[in-house]
């Protein structure tokens, strides 16, 4: 098959003989039509024949390139048979003015016209199925894209940089339209009823219905079709065209699901991280810079700078980004002996204020006081201050953390009372009470509450023979 | 993944600019620093890693590595296979040997009878995980554990296969992988060394050779350091008789001062590590005392551990002490296990081994879940690889022994973004072949760097003209098991 695709791929070279000669022969026939036999140089019918032969090789490798697939299924018929009939003719008129030596004017100018005429369409089809229908009348002003069919141009959009600021309808789901809808829904073809050419016509709906309520996927008929099994009949693009990818449909369900706006950026619809994803993914925009958020739900930040890692690292802090695209920081401190965390160690902490989300402060010493500062990290998501001696008073500077999920308190002096400050961070998930005096009982109570019950050590049981 | 960021490499290729002399730049300003940018951009902040982050959020931030050296049965441990009781004694049929090789101490036996486990298996948990009842322990964790029946690897001899599991290839020389790790992110704890290796104090069976936790090619600061069962865990770590520790602080600041004139004249990595050393050395006379004490530790907990767990050496002092080791910050800790090679006597050699280990295996597992530390501590546990389904020598009515077998065995993980109550990988009815989702040792190591937020074909060494990576050109990511 590759063989094949390698061959094939040498049309868009020979193709270029058959145009050229039959061309030259077809106008040579015309000029001689009206002069006397003998001017007629004899050479005319060698070039009938070669311009013949090199039709059937293009044809031929055409054939081959056709087989690689992904090209618009109607068009390459059409390419296909004025291409065979742009060879026949040319051996028929080798056959009638070379042979037969047919020398009415009448037969040449038709013979040679139609020679010309099928090897022009040809040309056209076989230019629109490289370049795509647009790409002939793309720059021809205003007037000329009327008579051919095509709407006003429109004025080129700058290619998108920052997704953020991208416009939803004009950035987004027109060009995604226009890439694999509006070769058969535009105004030239009006498959269906229906134009998708402008944000007025997508609007006003097809045969069928309306192709896109706001809001509504269920009711959109655009979003019914892309989203059914390709094998379906009414599955769209119809005819084995490339459909979208599931990004790409993904993204045009998002657009229609926040009302099918007719622009404003992407930010001020607020995608969550994986439309984001998609988002930049049907666009082939890289992912990691176009989303809001970073693949741990917390707001992109520049990475901090490095003065300040510096400072932490050389205060005894061990301080990582968490990951190329995660520019928030994972910070761990371990001590030895009797040092403790000091007041210095937790105020050079708000220097990276925004940036630290994982938090481990075990067995550091740290104290009440100091955990007022921790209550100051906005993005904090994992705290450890397991194995200090932190009390009910510290833990309830913590209510104004407004993402934590993981508080690790185990062999802490909390409490029962602890619980009710704990049930003021929303957004807890999982907090770590062993060893503490909090009752199992309370901790019951609360879903996110976790006291391990693992000191239960039974006996090896005897079934082992 | 187009924004790849220049492949690592070690120190070679940084043009003279040694680390330490980057972090000096700073002094020189925002100048010096972004000079020292553009000729480094992988740079990182933390002077004892390579990269400045990890490639993704990690998952596990430690590993804990229970090797099992010897090979430990597969078929009498987890992978229940009863048809091998009901044919027990017939011949391994050819249909599914399929002329494997056999190891030279099998393979002229005239018979190779199918030898059924002597122990019976039952289902534990939510999850239903079959156990053999010489595990009664680990039934208890078994929803938080994976199993992943499908390992296999080339080597059928333990130097070879312990030597592929811990470093990725069969020819001694290459990085360990806790090597590997402590390279590529550092130490969270400038106190302890980031990659630890706890070794039995007794018990025969298979040597535990350095090679298996050997730095290799990569800086000798990333070698593995070995605790040993003893009151100097570390050896020549203390101060000479006679010596202050003040006296040796001031002789190492000398020391030091002398190395770093040196390095003024010309860049010297292996200076460096020598630094580094002497620093971690002296660091170390403090924090290792302190983190093997086990006195303070509570009674329910040693009680968890079982009976060993305050005799240093023990597994089940091991399993303790890498549990505090972890709680330090300590990147990578290993704890070796010897005695699973069970060419003979099978029953009893299973029945002990599981004896010494399979309590504090599974208490690692309940004690790191009780600190909550579970969710970002990778436990694994397994050996070089598994035993054959025939007996090797004679099978009388209640013993026999098994050989060494490559072609499947069952490893478990735990923890650190694993899914908890799961089983990967089918073998077939014999415990001979591996019938579906296969998992080399390759794509272990690729696993475990994931989960550690590494992309294990961007982290590499060039060495002698090429770029080493642990899985070399191998390794696929197993993301069935991944949480």
């Amino acid at each position: 098959m590759d063989w094949l695709t390698f061959f094939g791929r040498f049309h868009v070279l020979a193709l270029h003989l058959p145009i050229g000669i039959l061309s030259l022969a077809a106008i040579a026939e015309i000029y001689y039509a009206r002069k006397s036999e003998k001017e007629r140089p004899d050479f005319l019918r060698a070039v009938w024949l070669w311009g013949t032969l090199s039709a059937a090789i293009a044809a031929g490798l055409g054939y081959l390139l056709s087989l690689s697939g992904g090209y618009d299924e109607t068009t390459l018929e059409r390419h296909l048979i004025t291409g065979i009939a742009t060879g026949v003719v040319g051996f028929l008129c080798w056959l009638v003015f070379g042979l037969i030596k047919v020398r009415r004017a009448g037969a040449v100018y038709t013979l040679a016209g139609l020679q010309l005429l099928l090897m022009g369409i040809t040309g056209h089809l076989g230019g629109n199925l490289t370049h795509g229908p647009e790409y002939l009348f793309e720059h021809a002003p205003n007037p000329v894209r009327k008579l051919a069919g095509f709407g006003p141009r429109r004025i080129a959009r700058p290619a998108v940089t920052d997704l953020n600021q991208a416009d939803v309808f004009l950035d987004v789901a027109q060009p995604l339209l226009e890439l694999r809808c509006t070769s058969c829904h535009n105004p030239s073809k009006t498959k269906g009823g229906l134009l998708l050419d402008s944000y007025e016509n997508i609007m006003l709906g097809g045969d069928t219905g309306a192709a896109v309520v706001p809001g509504d996927l269920i009711a959109s008929e655009l979003s019914i079709r892309i989203n059914l099994d390709p094998e379906h009949d009414d599955f769209m693009p119809s005819g084995g065209k490339i459909p979208f990818t599931e990004a790409q449909t993904r993204v045009m369900d998002w657009w229609i699901e926040i009302g099918a706006p007719a622009g404003g950026t992407i930010a001020s619809f607020a995608p969550s991280p994986e439309v984001s994803a998609w988002i930049a993914a049907a666009l082939d925009q890289p992912t990691p810079a176009v989303s809001l958020t970073n693949e741990l739900g917390l707001p992109k930040l520049p990475a901090l700078s490095r003065d300040v890692l510096m400072e932490l690292e050389s205060l005894g802090f061990d301080a990582t980004p968490i990951s190329e695209t995660v520019t928030h920081l994972d910070i761990d401190f371990y001590r030895i002996g009797s040092e403790t965390i000091t007041d210095e160690h937790v105020q050079a902490l708000l220097k990276a204020r925004d940036h630290i989300a994982w938090l481990n402060l075990g067995n550091s010493g740290l104290t009440d006081a100091q955990l007022e500062t921790i209550g100051q990290l906005p993005n904090l998501l994992k705290l450890d201050v397991s194995n200090n001696p932190v009390t009910d008073t510290g833990i309830s500077a913590l209510t104004p953390l407004p993402r934590l999920q993981t508080l690790n308190l185990h062999h802490t002096k909390i409490t029962d009372n602890a619980l009710p400050v704990l049930d003021q961070l929303i957004t807890l998930e999982q907090a770590n009470v062993w060893a503490t005096s909090v009752t199992p009982g309370s901790a019951a109570t609360r879903p996110y509450a976790e006291i391990a019950t693992g000191f239960s050590v039974p006996e090896r049981d005897g079934s082992s023979k | 993944m187009s924004d790849h960021s220049p492949l690592c490499t070690g120190y070679e290729d940084t043009a003279g600019l040694s680390r330490r002399s980057f972090l000096n730049k700073l002094g020189m300003g925002l100048g010096g620093l972004a000079l020292a940018d553009l000729m480094n951009p992988v740079s990182a902040f933390d002077p004892t890693a390579l990269l400045s982050s990890t490639h993704i959020a990690p998952k596990a931030k430690r590993v804990i590595f229970l090797y099992q050296s010897g090979g430990p049965s597969q078929m009498d441990l987890f992978d229940y296979k009863p048809r091998l009781n009901t044919e027990h004694g017939q011949e391994l049929p050819d249909s599914v040997r399929q002329g494997q090789r056999l190891t030279g101490m099998s393979t002229n036996q005239s018979s190779l009878p199918l030898a059924g486990s002597p122990f019976a298996f039952r289902q534990h948990g939510e999850s239903g995980a079959w156990l053999s009842d010489a595990l009664p322990y680990p039934a208890q964790v078994a929803d938080e554990i994976c199993f992943v029946k499908s390992m296999y690897t080339e080597a059928s001899n333990h130097g070879p296969g312990g030597t592929m599991m811990q470093t990725g290839s069969q020819i001694p020389g290459r990085p360990s992988f806790g090597s590997w790790m402590s390279y590529g992110l550092g130490s969270m704890n400038d106190n302890l060394p980031s990659y630890v290796v706890l070794k039995p104090k007794s018990g025969g069976g298979q040597p535990l050779t350095s090679r298996y936790w050997d730095a290799g090619f990569l800086p000798g600061k990333h070698n593995g350091v070995q605790f040993r069962a003893d009151k100097d865990a570390v050896l020549y770590l203390n101060n000479p008789q006679g010596v202050s520790r003040r006296a040796r602080h001031a002789a190492i600041e000398t020391l030091q001062e002398l190395h770093e004139r040196q390095l003024a004249e010309s860049s010297n990595p292996s200076l460096e590590n020598h630094i580094a050393q002497y620093e971690m050395a002296f660091r170390m006379q403090a924090s290792v005392p302190e983190v093997t004490d086990l006195s303070g530790e509570p009674q329910s907990v040693l009680d968890l551990y079982g009976p060993g767990a305050t005799e240093a050496g023990t597994y089940a002092a091991n399993c303790l002490l890498a549990r505090r080791l972890a709680e330090k910050g300590v990147r990578f800790i290993q704890v070796f296990e010897k005695g699973w090679d069970a060419h003979a006597n099978l029953p009893n050699n299973i029945r002990n081994q599981t004896r010494k280990t399979d309590q504090a295996s599974a208490a690692l597992i309940k004690d790191l879940k009780m600190r909550g530390m579970l969710d970002e501590t990778l436990v694994i546990w397994g050996g070089e690889f598994g035993r054959t389904n025939y007996s090797q020598g004679k099978m009388t009515a209640d013993n026999f022994g098994r050989d060494h077998h490559p072609r499947c065995f069952t490893m478990w993980m735990a923890g650190g973004g694993i899914k908890p109550g799961t089983s990967h990988g089918i073998t077939d009815d014999y415990c001979y072949n591996i019938v579906q989702d296969g998992v080399h040792v390759h794509d272990l190591h690729a696993t475990m760097m994931h989960l550690m937020g590494i992309d294990h074909e961007r982290l590499t060494f060039k060495y002698q003209g090429r770029h080493f990576r642990l899985t070399d050109v191998h390794g696929h990511i197993v993301k069935p098991i991944l949480a």
